[in-house]
């Protein structure tokens, strides 16, 4: 058994990724990309939770497969999700 | 009882001192009051025993006054203390502020940090005992007190000194909690330690005594204060009303009040407030009613914090019938909302949930929508009180009440979702379960992964039956549990996965059910959720086999057994997508190093059809897999991991796995950007052939690509994506021309991409022709193509810059209609006020108007401005004033009034100064209008209009328009407008007069003003206010930078930023640190004179500094001349630092300075002992003192120099002229003309000088002899040159000379020179090389006309023009340069670059036409290109 991979960046880079936050505690991946699913393919959808408590951090990064898509979900001024608002943005990648 | 209070009288006396201070400054500026701490506890905090449920936050201000006993420890240890009390303080103090209250995890999280950090100082610790009263309503009081017990033993082991503030913060704490305790034993406590009580300590002693009705005992304690002479305060009184009340003895409790004005004081708000609560608390809610009308009539307003407490009274005693009464008289205010939180929470706490229930239920609902709490999410009001229940353990029955009413009242949105989170996270789960199913019955969704925080809990204590019990309830609710509740939630608490498919297996009955399955996202944290309503069956539970299938698979492959991973594929028959468990398996091949088995796993996964079944199939599926792998893994990794890899993807051959082209490029840009393109051949031999052209792999050079781009083109082979790289890689060399070039060669293959490239390379360049022919080719493509929002910016600009404002405006339209999202929206003003300031007023106004028509950007003042700009830079006031105007009608926004005012003023225009106000106090009221008139008054220095204005009856302080005004004093540095400014708003109605000298001190501090720092500081006190800490802490930093004595102790902020201030001078930073940074900053900023007097100050206070310090003060002044101090500063280092020098380059300054001032014998001396300690001195030092001994004709000091620089001569590359000129020179001084001569001829005839012609110029000697115009030497020396060049065919002398007459204008003498000696004519080195360094001086033409007009045949010599043309275009001569240009047309010579870029530059300048086309690039370009074709001849 190899030793602990270290952890990289979430964010896929070849995907377009929007980083989306604030996410209710009540949303899971499936709730969070059926809701994005609405402007385009979902390729990747990664919310992740604590294991420690059970919770997410309400942090998640969809990636959709093309640039118009992720225009088209920018482009939406709001993004509710379960009667929250959720705040998106384009993923930044640190070079 | 009078007796007692007799001293009440002797307040009153004395307090007169105060009494103008305590009113309305005081409400606002608690705490925060630079007086001795102590007066400041009691002025500050006049009413403690009425605030014993609630707090405000400032009390946090008066701690941070406190300084730390612990001076004599080391600074960073103090350092350390001050960053960790700032940390504390600033997140207590953030916490109290938004919410009013402290949680008590924050506050064990802080105390557990300083625990183990360790050496907590005396303040931090009288912070930590302050926080455990009522900022902690969520705890039961007697909690709290446990909780300070605890906070008290523990400091004090670690070793904290108590003084009297701690006590005293104690005694707060107790009273506040109500705690019962014995005064007596406390005092005895204090005694035990030596600490003496003060007056803070008795009133607080005899609350209390009160609080318990124990009046004997308050009574002794004033018995203590009357022998001490301390005044009996207000707050006294108001304690003796609760405890005379307590007392059950309400008569007497009434009387305090008379007893009060017997002694002179008026009851306040506190004093009734006791008398109220005391009704409150027996439940008579008549006298409540009478004393709050009585109150009434005599002008006593209680505040809702002051109500809320008898709410509380009157709840806590059983009477909560009567709280709506009091409810009823509350303003609300939205100051108040943290006091009503604690307020509820304080309820719940006592078990009080329905009163909070109520008081919740009847807050405005306007109050709560822009509430800090639900800033984010309107209508969730009440989450701190449901959370609290929770805690509190209130029943479900009546949690599920409160949500309904909640909601009933659009108080909250989902009140049970919220409740169910608190559950959740204090994982009660029979209380979730409840929730659960109540949302059931709402028909709300109920999702698995809310069951986690509940498994979590199990997991951890591996309780099996737990996990059963919490999967079993899954089932009761119709939740299935899904492959990550299995997997992160269940598994893990079983000793392996078999184990807990058994178990699970006897627990509950298998079954197939078709289920959405989401795909697994990457290694890690396995996240995504599945569910499904499934009503539950009757006996057992569910579960899904291939949910478990995945949840195992998973699980193995996280944890890198490839084996079993490898065979539950293999066994397996359920249709699971790779992509479901994609994340986990790269995660499991990074943590195994069997090759083989990673082939094996990928062939499975190939070749088994049901693990890829989703379109497009296997090769992209596995393609991707292989994309995920590679990504996932980092720089090193992948390096490491180089020869498996390549191992694994020549077996993937073997195995005939093959992946799509597109793929195979995103990996391949992996491997490039993990800098292993080693693999990329390797990778390449899995792509699909099927599909691929040739793979490029590595990036080509421009002069590559096109030599491909054309081979590529003669086998008649595609080449569009060739081009495309070609174009882009020209357009980041910003080769223009080359990439228009190829542009127009391969026309017919380009596409969007290379366009839109070369167009912003274009607007760069400024060439709007070939931009907008480069977009009409694009919209000739495709019109529907969409270029970005950079582009169309770069084009509108460079259209604007050229005039074509119609095209300008059809781009903006094109931006409308195509919809481009523009990120840079200041990129408008920018374009709009560049034109303003060329004074275009068509495309200003017509650019903006599109803009706005357009909607493309929202009318702001700052857009809007350059309207106004563009009249206010042709000095047209009227127009400006118009123009504003027009802004306020067209867009609500009134740009630059304040400059259009001030002009107007400055111009006198009365009647447009007046339509200008009647305007802007029409459209923005009176007010407004007073303002800016002020502000354009004082603008002006017209201070006594300005004073008129101010003086309104009825003006009132705007803070937001005076601080805007202020900054903009601070900002352009006017001090006495600024100063004028403060004085003018002293009586101003409301005027935050702290700020206004805060103000005004951050002026003196940029300035460094010390004086002035010192006479606002008496101001302060004359004008009688009471500085913020802030205030006090600038104050106190610019007079110790100064070295003035502070007249008090300078506060330490708490609120400060770490990031801002400067922690050297929030600590005792040692003076000569202190004047050592304002010195070394002042020699940073160039500042001489400051730096000198710095310097100065530091001599009087007897401050030494390092070497370094010295030698940039004396470099410093030396540069600017400024000798004697220098030479002063050099002394006194020397007798501070022994041994001291200066360092090379301040020598040499040093002795160019001494020569500058004719000290030549010192220049010697310094030039002496800086060669002794082995410095370099500077060349041009030794050149000017060389120079200025030959001057004086001290032939002897030259020589000695020589010798001592002998050995130097090459290293610092001194001209070996030199001493040949100046000795020369020197002889010639001393009337020695012959022997000067002598030395120069044999010099040349026989020595040195005659072989190396061209190095051995005498020029310097011929000028200063014709510039001293001793003609004698003139001649001689000429008759000299002639005689070498005649004789011994020397010709640099002659040439020399003719040269030196040409630079002189002596132009008759030149001619002659060169008619009696025609051989310089073909000298052409030295004469170009004169030309050269002519041609880059300006005033120099002449010269050089003269020269060519003498020796025409120059011109043979290309160059020559060009240095012409830049002497011409130095000198601005036009003329010349169209006469040398028309010429050289004539005679058909090549014009170089350079040349034309010259010429182009002095036309434009003279605002005269080019007649040819500009060469595009810059100088810099092509003499880059010319060097580069100098060193590589072809």
């Amino acid at each position: 058994m190899a030793a602990r991979v270290p952890w990289r960046s979430p964010a896929v880079r070849y995907l377009a990724t929007v980083f989306v936050n604030r996410i209710p505690w009540t949303a899971a991946a499936n709730e969070v990309k059926e809701y994005f699913s609405q402007f385009g393919t979902v390729r990747r959808c990664f919310l992740p939770f604590e294991k420690e408590t059970g919770f997410h951090k309400g942090c998640c990064w969809i990636g959709f497969s093309s640039e118009e898509e992720l225009q088209r979900t920018l482009q939406q001024e709001n993004h509710f999700i379960d009667g929250v608002k959720v705040h998106v943005q384009r993923q930044k990648y640190r070079r | 009882m009078a007796a007692l209070l007799r001293p009440a009288r002797w307040l009153l006396r004395r307090g007169t001192d105060f009494a103008p201070l305590l009113p309305l400054p005081l409400r606002h500026l608690t705490g925060r009051a630079g007086l001795p701490r102590a007066a400041v506890a009691t002025l500050a905090r006049p009413r403690p025993l009425a605030r014993s449920l609630i707090n405000d936050a400032s009390l946090y201000s008066t701690v941070a006054q406190k300084k730390s006993v612990h001076q004599e420890e080391s600074v960073s240890t103090y350092k350390k203390q001050i960053d960790q009390f700032d940390w504390a303080l600033t997140r207590l103090d953030n916490s109290v502020r938004r919410t009013g209250r402290i949680t008590k995890t924050l506050l064990q999280d802080i105390f557990h940090e300083i625990c183990r950090s360790g050496n907590p100082s005396s303040n931090l610790a009288l912070l930590l005992l302050r926080s455990c009263g009522s900022l902690l309503p969520e705890l039961k009081p007697s909690e709290r007190t446990e909780f300070v017990h605890r906070i008290w033993d523990k400091l004090q082991q670690l070793g904290v000194v108590y003084d009297i503030s701690h006590y005293n913060a104690l005694l707060k704490v107790y009273l506040q909690n109500e705690h019962q305790f014995s005064p007596t034993d406390f005092l005895a406590k204090m005694e035990g330690a030596n600490i003496q009580p003060n007056r803070v300590t008795y009133q607080r002693l005899i609350a209390a005594y009160c609080n318990k009705g124990d009046i004997e005992g308050a009574s002794k304690i004033l018995g203590f204060m009357k022998t001490k002479d301390l005044p009996v305060t207000e707050i006294v009184f108001s304690t003796l009303v609760t405890g005379h009340a307590r007392n059950g003895d309400m008569q007497n409790a009434e009387n305090i009040l008379s007893v009060m004005r017997e002694a002179g004081i008026e009851p306040g708000p506190d004093t009734y407030l006791a008398l109220l609560n005391a009704y409150a608390e027996k439940g008579d809610i008549d006298h409540v009613k009478q004393t709050l009308e009585m109150m009434e009539k005599t002008d006593n307003y209680l505040m809702d914090r002051d109500l809320m407490q008898i709410v509380f009274s009157f709840s806590k005693a059983g009477y909560p019938q009567y709280v709506s009464e009091i409810l009823e008289r509350m303003k609300f205010e939205r100051r108040y909302i943290p006091d009503v939180m604690n307020l509820c929470l304080s309820l719940v706490t006592e078990r009080l949930e329905d009163v909070a229930m109520q008081i919740l239920v009847s807050c405005p609902k306007s109050l709560l929508e822009n509430t800090q709490e639900n800033a984010s999410n309107l209508n969730n009001f009440g989450n701190f009180f449901l959370q609290h229940c929770v805690t509190m353990n209130t029943p479900f029955n009546k949690l599920e009440e409160f949500c309904e009413k909640l909601k009933e009242e659009k108080l909250h949105v989902a009140p049970l979702q919220f409740t169910l989170y608190c559950a959740l996270k204090a994982k009660k789960t029979a209380l979730a379960t409840d929730l659960m199913k109540a949302m059931k019955e709402q028909k709300t969704p109920i999702r698995p992964h809310y069951f986690w925080p509940l498994l979590t809990g199990h997991q951890k204590d591996k309780n099996i039956q737990g996990i059963i019990e919490i999967v079993k309830r899954m089932h009761e609710l119709g939740v299935n549990p899904d492959a990550e509740t299995y997997g992160n939630y269940v598994f893990p608490a079983f000793d392996n996965i078999k184990s807990a498919r058994t178990v699970l297996q006897v627990h509950v009955k298998p079954v197939n059910y078709p289920q959405p399955v989401c795909q697994d996202s990457l290694p890690g944290y396995d996240s995504c959720t599945c569910y499904s309503f499934l009503e539950p069956l009757e006996n057992g539970c569910p579960v899904n086999d291939d949910i478990l299938f995945l949840a195992e698979l998973r699980n193995e492959a996280i944890n890198g057994n490839l084996e079993r991973v490898l065979s539950l594929l293999v066994s397996s028959t359920s249709s699971i997508d790779l992509s479901s468990f994609r994340g986990s398996l790269v995660l499991g091949f990074r943590r195994s190093d069997d090759i083989n088995l990673w082939s094996k796993i990928t062939e499975q996964l190939y070749t088994d059809g049901h693990y890829c079944q989703a379109p497009p199939g296997p090769t992209e599926a596995v393609g991707y897999f292989l994309y995920n792998l590679i990504d996932s893994m980092s720089d090193s990794e992948v390096q490491a991991k180089e020869e498996r890899l390549r191992q694994y993807f020549h077996q993937l051959k073997k195995m005939n796995i093959a992946i799509p082209e597109s793929i195979y490029k995103g990996i391949r840009n992996r491997l490039n950007s993990h800098h292993v393109p080693e693999l990329i051949k390797d990778v390449a031999l899995l792509v699909d052939r099927q599909t691929s052209g040739s793979s490029k792999i590595l990036v080509e050079n421009s002069s590559d690509l096109e030599q491909k781009l054309e081979n590529l083109k003669t086998e008649n082979r595609p080449i569009g994506d060739t081009l495309k790289q070609l174009i882009l890689i020209l357009c980041s060399e910003e080769n223009m021309q080359k990439a228009l070039e190829i542009k127009t060669k391969y026309e017919s293959d380009m596409v969007v991409g290379g366009y839109a490239a070369l167009i912003s390379l274009c607007c760069r360049h400024d060439n709007v022709e070939d931009a907008m022919n480069l977009k009409q080719q694009v919209e000739r493509m495709d019109s529907s193509i969409t270029l970005d929002p950079g582009k169309y910016i770069g084009l509108v600009k460079v259209l604007v810059k050229h005039g074509r404002l119609q095209d300008a405006i059809n781009i903006l339209k094109e931006i409308k209609e195509k919809d481009v999202l523009l990120k840079d929206r200041t990129a408008f003003f920018h374009i709009l006020n560049e034109a303003a300031f060329l004074g275009e007023v068509e495309t200003v106004k017509q650019l903006h108007e599109a803009i706005m028509t357009l909607g493309l950007a929202k009318p702001s003042i700052t857009l809007c401005s350059p309207l106004v700009t563009l009249h206010l830079e042709k000095d047209d006031i009227p127009a400006a004033l118009e123009a504003t105007i027009d802004c306020y009608k067209k867009y609500g926004v009134m740009p630059r009034i304040h400059e259009v005012l001030c002009k107007l003023i400055e111009k006198g225009e009365t009647d447009l100064i007046q339509k200008a106000m009647d305007f802007v106090s029409q459209e923005q009221g009176e007010m407004t209008m007073l303002y800016d008139l002020f502000f354009a008054f004082m603008q002006t220095g017209n201070y006594k209009e300005a004073k008129k204005i101010i003086e309104t009856p009825g003006i009132r302080a705007r803070p937001g328009k005076l601080q805007w005004f202020c900054e903009k004093c601070i900002s352009n540095n006017q001090v006495e407008i600024l100063e004028k400014l403060v004085e003018l708003t002293q009586k101003l109605f409301e005027c935050d007069r702290d700020q206004m000298y805060y103000n005004l001190l951050t002026l003196c501090k940029e300035n460094n003003d010390w004086q002035r720092a010192d006479a606002i500081w008496t101001k302060i006190q004359e004008e009688n206010i009471i500085p913020r800490q802030k205030t006090l802490k600038l104050l106190g930093e610019i007079l110790r930078n100064n070295n003035q004595d502070v007249p008090f102790d300078i506060p330490m902020l708490w609120y400060d930023n770490p990031l801002e201030a400067d922690p050297q001078h929030s600590i005792d930073l040692p003076p000569e640190a202190v004047l050592k940074k304002e010195l070394m900053t002042a020699c940073q900023r160039k500042k001489s004179e400051d730096a000198y007097a710095i310097f100065l100050e530091a001599q009087k206070k007897n401050v030494v500094f390092s070497a370094l310090v010295y030698s940039t003060v004396i470099k410093l002044l030396l540069a600017s001349g400024s000798l004697d101090e220098a030479l002063n500063v050099k002394n006194i280092a020397e007798t501070h630092i022994k041994g001291f020098t200066l360092n090379d380059a301040a020598n040499s300054l040093l002795i160019i300075t001494q020569v500058r001032r004719d000290y030549l014998k010192d220049a010697l001396t310094t030039l002496t002992t800086a060669l002794e300690s082995h410095q370099v001195p500077s060349p041009l030092s030794v050149t000017r003192l060389v120079q200025a001994f030959a001057l004086k004709g001290d032939k002897e000091n030259i020589q000695v120099i020589e010798k001592m620089v002998h050995d130097l001569q090459d290293p610092i590359r001194l001209s070996r002229m030199l001493f040949i000129n100046n000795n020369a020179l020197a002889e010639i001084k001393n009337n020695n003309l012959d022997a000067a001569v002598e030395y120069l001829e044999s010099l040349f005839t026989s020595g040195p000088l005659g072989t190396d012609k061209q190095q051995s110029s005498i020029a310097y000697l011929f000028r200063k002899v014709i510039e001293e115009q001793l003609e004698p030497a003139t001649e001689k020396l000429s008759i000299m040159a002639e005689r070498l060049a005649n004789q011994f065919a020397i010709y640099r002398p002659v040439t020399d000379l003719f040269l030196e007459y040409l630079h002189s204008g002596r132009v008759d003498d030149a001619r002659a020179l060169l008619q009696r000696c025609g051989a310089i004519a073909e000298q052409t080195p030295v004469l170009l090389g004169f030309l050269l360094k002519n041609s880059k001086i300006q005033g120099q033409t002449h010269v050089l006309k003269s020269l060519l007009e003498m020796i025409p045949d120059i011109t043979a010599n290309l160059e020559v023009y060009g240095f012409l043309m830049r002497s011409f275009g130095l000198d601005s001569d036009v003329a010349s340069a169209n006469a040398l240009y028309e010429e050289m047309k004539a005679k058909s010579i090549k014009m170089d670059n350079i040349f034309l870029k010259q010429y182009a530059a002095l036309l434009k300048n003279a605002g005269e036409p080019v007649p040819f086309t500009e060469p595009p690039e810059s100088f810099k370009f092509y003499i880059e290109q010319s060097k580069k074709e100098v060193q590589a001849p072809s």
